[in-house]
């Protein structure tokens, strides 16, 4: 009977577990992360009584959790996929409201600017219509800087909501992180605390909406998590720990966006988030807020620079060219450690410098900076600018610094390269705005016939076309030298226009001879010879280097001043100091070429009237047979000539030999008389060597001393009688001499210096010959009379010479002998001129059918000649005059400054075209503004349908768990009154058991 | 399959929260009268209205240079015209004072009538608009384009630039006739062919009635009737331009309307639909909440008393 009670007794153990149970499921019904719990009830192990087994009652094996593991994965999965779509609708709402609202649209900003565009169209002279364009300027700027500003508060925004997201992430994580450490006391399979695994599912869950998590759960029921895709290494919740997430945003603009793992201090990649509010954020940032603000840059710089480039096309009604309407140039921009703004920091750069990316550090103790580039991560120390207590320059970068520092202080400097920030407007004043054409074109009264011509600018990139290879290859402002092939069709050199006077030399061999050839790029032919050598004339016609349909003009081959072309001074020759200019000059030859006349006779180096000195004509250079020319005959020679030109020539062939190059082994014999060789030693000092040389002066007429300001430096020279004679070293054979030397005849060079103008004439205004020059020139270089081997003979180069600005591409060539020669050369810089300037007047002449001749106004210089034909435009410079018909043989069109810029509107009529222009693409701004907006709809509609079918997956596998694991109040009664009963039953069986031992006692008392 | 107890309120909460959201929506619709409250709400109508504002806003800079046009047109038909009755004078004249029945005298007086109509042709040429900018100048407008030399002759101070304006995409419309096209470019009737302008004809004539020239005032009439078929042509000019322009007003009006109407269209709320679906979602919202106020109610814990 005792086995009865024994039942009765774990029943309702077992029920009154269950009811507790159940109960606790009624209270949990709200609790986030529950699942439902059940008793799990099992029979007890009967009991064998003969032949059969006695059932034993039954008892609880504990109570069991609910769940389903593929379901919570799913759900967690679900989870991530939803709240990536939430940002990204919300935020992409946002864009939608901030793009394409009636205020803070770009749309009206750019349609109001090409409306008062229109109207100054329609009333280029009214002061309130050029008042209203100016206003309409600012507007668009306003609009494009307040979108700017827009976008970057919600850039700001979701950086802020990002780390945010992250510190709520990773507080979760070391919750979980504890739960896992909880879970470890307990390892046994089935035996966790139920509410312990209820916690590290919610904890998933929650953490599954910031991201998608890879979730391992091992037999302790441990979860360990890393990111999706994610590598192992990165796992940032483990059985024990976590560690936390954070977001990189990068200092530099443009780079990559990344989450970093930090485990002791280690960055790691985790390689980004996926899905989740995280992944939603992350992706709305650098998929579409990003690519926004990138494409409204685009817009609107393209929009502004096509209105700058027009405009400063144009002229205004001061009669000037237009200057930029908007200002696009990178400001910089200083922030501080926290991030703020640094206004006491003001950093700029002009035009065109490469962008600064830096970090600068103050250092107290040193009073300078260290310079950290973030785009190369190098470091510098960088002192403070003089005068100033702590600016600087970096890298082109001017900072000035108006706040006193603290040590290790320091700033974040960059240049913001938004277009949609940057942005400003330049035009202040109302005469400052170019609507006229910059040039007027007007058909002459007595034309044969009445075409309407017209102008179209900016052509400077076509007529570069053809030289645009050349143009980069001419290093300006620096001197060069470089091997250029003679005679060849396409030209040695490109002298690109604008520059500031340039210089070409060459010194040929004396046993080769080249012309020099100087042409426009228009073949007009300014310095050569006047008859073009046939095969070279011939090459030329089909040279490409040419503007296309050129003629030869060779009506200012080698003339100057009012004859010149252009009435420009460009010379040839080799000429020194400028004249009108008092003032002393010296020119020194080179060393003079080793010439010797082997030919049996006397021989003329340069003919009489070849060359000429500061005006005067030089006799004939001759030598004697079997003499080499020596810097005291071309010294004799240049001070023969008579009227004087007022230079001394004086030769010299002193020359300098340093004590280390020695030959010690060498001997040394000095115009044929030995001075070490034989009896005489090597000497063992520089000192020992000149006395050597000086014991034979009285043979030799070679004097040496010991340089003492020079290190071990001899000086071998003609004593005075003897200046400039050649010196003919021997003594070292097939090898060196003692100076070090190979045996040869060494000649001297030539100073020429010209008489002090102050001393030798009171009027240098009417003796200009007086003047501080040392010119050598060729009496006539077009017919060959004079040419550069003649300068080259007596050690002088041949240089053509410009010093004014011109208008020109000039091309170079060469031509006589056919070897390579060395040209030096030094093109000055691109004077700083306006990006455009008003043109000089010119005429175009109808010549002939087809035929048009360009003429310089000023200078009534003829610029080109060139073969026409209609429809296409006649190419001058930045410009192409275009006409409505062919005109007629003879007619004479003038194109000159804009005389009616007040009344013109033909300048904004092109700016009015931009609304035209395609941005990106073929698409004009507006559509490209809306196509933007229309993206942006596209992703939010994408983002929202997404949304509403990843709820719905969601919903279902939230519906899957609930199946198992969620509690229904209805079954739960069902439950409470199942478990009720069973318990009521099994006291029953209790108070059986009581009855049949009662009934045991009384039958026993009996 | 199961549904838990929180599971069924959760679900029921957000279906009325929907409903809710579309009422709230179409009540801001009926009250603003725009289908699009913010731009977020209808992208496509955003995206239209902004295309469409653009589309008019081009109609109206292009009415607007058309009148423009228009009154400019209308200012030098009008001087033109002034200029043509007196030419038509002067040709009178240069035919009858060769005639041997006018005497020295009577040319004097026909030169002071002559002088007095060049005059206020050199007037009307120097004729300015509303603005009060000259007409013939060219783009030269504030300088007076006509003026007299000490020697009485007539110069040109203007340019030939004609102002264009835009009247549709890409096609523009000269508003001015340039002084030197409206003086005309006249062959000079004495044989030598030399070219000049009306004022020297006008000119030449004066002096020839003056000094009783009548080979040379027979030659004024050949030159005058050059002169008037200069500012014929002028005057058809101006007449097909002003045709064009009242052409172009009309197609650039009805344009506008019909991109009004897309605009109202893309951007204007439907009152009925918007009423109707506005009941709809109204109606469903009651059944909802009235079913989950019974719904709510059943549970089998009320049973257990």
């Amino acid at each position: 009977m005792g086995d009865l009670l024994n039942i009765g007794a774990s029943a309702t153990e077992l029920y009154r577990q269950a009811l507790a149970t159940v109960s606790n499921n009624v209270a949990n019904l709200s609790s986030d992360g529950y699942s439902r719990q059940e008793v799990k009830a099992v029979e007890n192990t009967p009991q064998r009584q003969g032949v059969s087994y006695m059932g034993t009652g039954a008892n609880s094996r504990g109570v069991i959790r609910s769940e389903d593991e593929f379901a919570t994965a799913n759900l967690r999965v679900a989870t991530s996929k939803v709240n990536e779509q939430k940002p990204l609708a919300a935020y992409t709402d946002r864009l939608l409201d901030l793009l394409g609202s009636d205020e803070g649209s770009l749309s009206n900003g750019i349609n109001t600017f090409f409306t008062a565009a229109a109207q100054l169209s329609g009333n280029p002279a009214e002061t309130a219509y050029r008042q209203e364009f100016l206003s309409s300027t600012e507007f668009f700027v306003n609009r494009s800087r307040a979108m700017g500003a827009e976008l970057e508060s919600l850039d700001l925004e979701i950086k802020r909501a990002v780390n945010s997201e992250f510190d709520e992430f990773n507080k979760l994580s070391a919750s979980l992180a504890a739960v896992n450490l909880e879970l470890t006391k307990t390892p046994l399979a089935g035996k966790q605390p139920p509410a312990l695994l209820d916690q590290r599912d919610f904890l998933l869950l929650e953490m599954s909406a910031y991201a998608s998590l890879d979730v391992i759960v091992d037999s302790s029921q441990r979860a360990t998590v890393k990111l999706e895709g994610a590598s192992k290494s990165t796992t940032f919740v483990t059985e024990t720990k976590s560690v936390n997430l954070n977001a990189n945003f990068p200092d530099v603009a443009g780079g990559a966006l990344a989450v970093m793992y930090d485990s002791y201090g280690q960055n790691l990649n985790t390689g980004g988030v996926r899905r989740g509010s995280l992944g939603g954020l992350l992706g709305f940032k650098s998929q579409i807020l990003e690519p926004l603000r990138d494409n409204l840059d685009i817009l609107v710089s393209t929009v502004a620079k096509s209105i700058n480039n027009i405009h400063e096309q144009g002229l205004t009604t001061e009669g000037k060219v237009g200057l930029s309407v908007f200002d696009l140039v990178p400001k910089y921009r200083a922030t501080q450690a926290d991030g703020t703004l640094a206004n006491a920091i003001v950093a700029s750069a002009p035009e065109g410098t490469a962008d600064v990316n830096i970090r600068a550090i103050w250092d107290g103790t040193k009073n300078q900076w260290r310079i950290q580039n973030l785009s190369t991560n190098v470091s510098t120390d960088v002192a403070v600018t003089i005068g100033t207590k702590s600016n600087f320059v970096y890298n082109g970068l001017t900072v000035s610094v108006n706040k006193s520092l603290q040590d290790g202080e320091q700033f974040v400097i960059k240049p913001n390269l938004r277009s949609l920030d940057n942005i400003a407007a330049l035009l202040q004043s109302t005469s400052g705005i170019a609507t006229a054409d910059r040039l007027q074109v007007e058909g002459a009264i007595a034309n044969a016939k009445k075409v309407d011509p017209s102008i179209a600018y900016g052509q400077r990139a076509v007529a570069l076309g053809r030289h645009a290879q050349f143009d980069t290859t001419t290093s300006l402002d620096v001197r060069q030298t470089k091997t250029l092939q003679s005679n060849s069709v396409e030209p040695a050199l490109f002298i690109p226009r604008s520059v500031e006077g340039f210089s070409v030399s060459i010194q040929p061999p004396v046993d080769k001879d080249y012309t020099l050839q100087l042409f426009t790029s228009e073949r007009n032919h300014v310095v050569g010879s006047s008859a073009l050598p046939g095969v070279f004339a011939g090459g030329l016609a089909g040279a490409n280097s040419f503007e296309t349909g050129t003629t030869l003009v060779n009506t200012y081959v080698n003339k100057q001043g009012a004859t010149g072309y252009k009435d420009t001074a460009i010379t040839v020759g080799s000429l020194i100091g400028t004249t009108g200019v008092q003032d002393s000059a010296v020119r020194r030859s080179d060393v003079i070429p080793i010439q010797t006349n082997g030919s049996g006779a006397t021989q003329t180096l340069i003919a009489a009237n070849t060359v000429k000195l500061n005006g005067t004509n030089l006799g004939a250079l001759t030598l004697a047979n079997g003499a080499t020319l020596s810097a005291r005959d071309i010294a004799t020679w240049a001070n023969a000539i008579t009227p004087t030109p007022n230079v001394t020539a004086a030769a010299d062939s002193s020359r300098l030999y340093s004590w280390s190059d020695r030959n010690a082994a060498g001997g040394l014999t000095i115009n044929g008389t030995t001075v070490i060789g034989g009896a005489i030693g090597a000497p063992a000092t520089p000192e020992a060597l000149a006395t050597l040389i000086n014991n034979q002066a009285g043979i030799t007429n070679v004097v040496a001393s010991v340089i003492s300001t020079l290190t071990d430096v001899v000086q071998i020279s003609y004593t005075a009688a003897h200046t400039g004679k050649n010196i003919t070293l021997g003594g070292g054979g097939a090898g060196t001499n003692f100076l070090g030397v190979a045996d040869a005849i060494y000649t001297g060079r030539v100073t020429y210096t010209s008489d002090d103008p102050s001393t030798t004439t009171a009027n240098p205004e009417t003796s200009i010959t007086n003047d501080g020059k040392v010119n050598f020139e060729f009496v006539n270089y077009g017919a060959g009379t004079g040419t550069a081997r003649d300068l080259s003979r007596v050690g002088l180069a041949t240089t053509i010479t410009s010093t004014t600005t011109l208008d020109d591409d000039f091309l170079l060539y060469a031509t006589g002998s056919t070897a390579e020669l060395d040209i030096r050369y030094d093109v000055g810089k691109k004077a700083t001129l306006p990006k455009v300037s008003i043109e000089p007047p010119f005429t175009v002449t109808f010549t002939a059918a087809n035929q048009v001749q360009i003429t310089d106004t000023n200078t009534n210089t003829i610029m080109a000649k060139k073969a026409y034909a209609w429809p296409n435009g006649v190419l001058v410079n930045n410009v192409k005059v275009l006409f409505a018909e062919a005109p007629a043989n003879g007619d004479v069109f003038t194109i000159k400054s804009n005389t009616g810029a007040l009344g013109d509107n033909g300048n904004i009529n092109r700016i009015l075209a931009v609304k035209d222009v395609g941005v990106n693409g073929d698409q004009v701004p507006i559509q490209n503004y809306i196509s933007l907006i229309s993206d942006i709809g596209n992703q939010n509609n994408l983002a929202k349908l997404s949304g509403e079918a990843l709820q719905v997956v969601l919903d279902d596998a939230e519906a899957v768990l609930d199946n198992t694991v969620g509690v229904t109040l209805d079954s739960e009664a069902a439950d409470l009154i199942r478990y009720q009963q069973s318990y009521q039953a099994a006291a029953q069986i209790i108070k059986t058991a009581r009855d049949l031992f009662d009934t045991l006692l009384r039958a026993s008392r009996q | 399959m199961k549904i838990s107890t929180s599971q069924y309120y959760k679900t029921m909460n957000e279906l009325m929260s929907d409903q809710q959201a579309q009422i709230s929506k179409l009540q801001s619709q009926l009250a603003t009268g725009k289908k699009n409250v913010t731009p977020s709400t209808d992208v496509k109508a955003t995206t239209a209205s902004l295309k469409l504002s653009n589309v008019i806003s081009s109609q109206d800079d292009y009415l607007m240079n058309l009148k423009n046009l228009d009154v400019g047109y209308v200012e030098e038909e009008t001087a033109m015209s002034g200029m043509v009755e007196m030419i038509r004078k002067m040709q009178d004249i240069a035919i009858q004072a060769p005639s041997d029945t006018y005497s020295n005298d009577e040319r004097a007086i026909f030169a002071v009538e002559v002088k007095g109509y060049l005059n206020d042709i050199r007037g009307l040429a120097n004729s300015r608009d509303q603005n009060g900018h000259f007409m013939f100048a060219g783009s030269n407008v504030t300088t007076m384009p006509f003026t007299t030399t000490a020697a009485g002759a007539t110069t040109y101070n203007g340019n030939q630039t004609e102002i264009k304006l835009e009247i549709d995409h890409g096609h523009k419309l000269p508003l001015n006739i340039s002084g030197d096209k409206l003086a005309g470019v006249i062959t000079k009737a004495d044989g030598t062919g030399n070219k000049v302008d009306m004022f020297a004809v006008m000119r030449d004539f004066v002096t020839a009635l003056e000094a009783n020239n009548t080979t040379n005032i027979q030659r004024a009439a050949t030159e005058l009737d050059g002169v008037a078929k200069n500012l014929a042509k002028n005057l058809t000019d101006n007449g097909l331009r002003q045709r064009v322009v009242e052409e172009r007003q009309v197609i650039a009006e009805d344009k506008r309307l019909v991109y009004e109407g897309l605009l109202s269209g893309a951007r204007d709320v439907d009152y009925a639909s918007a009423v109707t679906k506005l009941s709809s979602h109204m109606l469903a919202l009651e059944a909802a909440q009235s079913t989950f106020a019974k719904v709510s109610q059943i549970s089998l814990f009320s049973y257990l008393r």
